[in-house]
């Protein structure tokens, strides 16, 4: 039987499939607001929202509340922190799928 | 981990989204308009000679009207940027949400690619073309299709890194396009209007083409 040895290195805040997702949409943008991430990671609000209050937390992301009009607005950047703790952690997950794939 | 989360192309069709519309190559293509307007006047004969006649009537108002032309260019520049950005969110993205697109497009790498490129056909296109040092005019369509090389160079390496296959056809053909003003017999003016309209034109067709598609696939989706 193969040992994938799964990597304990991986940023446990990240890999979770959900904030995976959101870090991998910001990683794309300057900012994202809440209607666009729910769109392009397919999370209802309440998950969104859990996700999104978690990685601000931990000092990954930085949320901004403002009024487009009268509407509330909710969106969401990368900090540096964040871009570079995404950015580690893709190498990572890419070795590690290299690894299972090859196993 | 139930499934496996293609990271790249997440973070790629983010970043593409500015591009699939088409919207940034019409602005572009409209920067590339002014450029070649800007440069020929300033570059050629018939300009210099429109300028010289202009300072004699009045220096005052000349030199203000020039200076006029930096805000002008900036406001065209940013004015159509927050068109775009009024289109899209009224129309375009409608129904997807707000996304800020990253200030500098173009990665790093890219664009010391680029650099290095110009670079490189100045210093060989000065030794192989310009063998007369008297020949100005050969010297500076030298350093016009370097450029024009190096916005293809950017333009294909964005079409890579993106998926996006329109870029890697301007790039291609508008880098090819420049490099071909090195052999013209075009005096520094035209040359400058010419790669500015090779651009203009390749973006523009490259923009209506996108944004055609754009509009089709919305009122698809609508209906």
């Amino acid at each position: 039987m193969t040992d994938y040895s799964f990597p304990t290195q991986l940023d446990r805040m990240i890999h979770n499939p959900g904030r995976l997702s959101i870090m991998a949409v910001l990683a794309g943008c300057e900012r994202a607001d809440f209607t666009f991430l729910e769109q392009t990671t397919e999370l209802n609000k309440g998950t969104l929202s859990k996700h999104l209050s978690a990685l601000e937390e931990s000092g990954y992301i930085e949320i901004t509340k403002s009024f487009k009009g009268k509407l509330p607005n909710t969106s969401a950047q990368l900090t540096p922190q964040g871009r570079r703790a995404f950015k580690k952690y893709r190498k990572q997950y890419q070795e590690f799928l290299k690894s299972v794939d090859e196993g | 981990m139930n499934e496996r989360i293609d990271l790249d192309s997440l973070t790629r069709n983010t970043r593409r989204l500015e591009f699939e519309d088409g919207l940034n190559d019409l602005q572009n293509s409209l920067v590339f308009l002014l450029l070649s307007l800007l440069g020929t006047l300033f570059m050629s004969t018939a300009g210099i000679t429109l300028y010289m006649r202009a300072m004699i009537f009045n220096e005052e108002i000349t030199t203000i009207a020039l200076l006029a032309l930096i805000p002008l260019f900036v406001l065209i520049t940013f004015g159509a940027r927050r068109l775009i950005a009024r289109y899209r969110k009224q129309v375009l993205w409608r129904h997807l949400g707000e996304v800020e697109p990253f200030r500098w497009q173009v990665d790093s790498r890219v664009s010391v690619l680029a650099a290095a490129i110009w670079l490189a056909v100045v210093i060989v296109g000065l030794f192989a073309f310009a063998g007369d040092p008297m020949d100005l005019d050969a010297d500076m369509r030298v350093l016009v299709a370097a450029g024009g090389i190096a916005t293809g160079v950017i333009y294909f390496a964005m079409g890579q890194t993106l998926a996006i296959q329109r870029y890697r056809w301007v790039g291609l053909i508008g880098g090819l396009l420049s490099a071909a003003l090195i052999i013209t017999p075009l005096n520094v003016g035209l040359s400058w209007l010419a790669f500015g309209l090779i651009w203009m034109v390749m973006l523009m067709v490259s923009g209506i083409y996108a944004l055609r598609g754009t509009l089709m696939k919305l009122r698809a989706s609508v209906s």
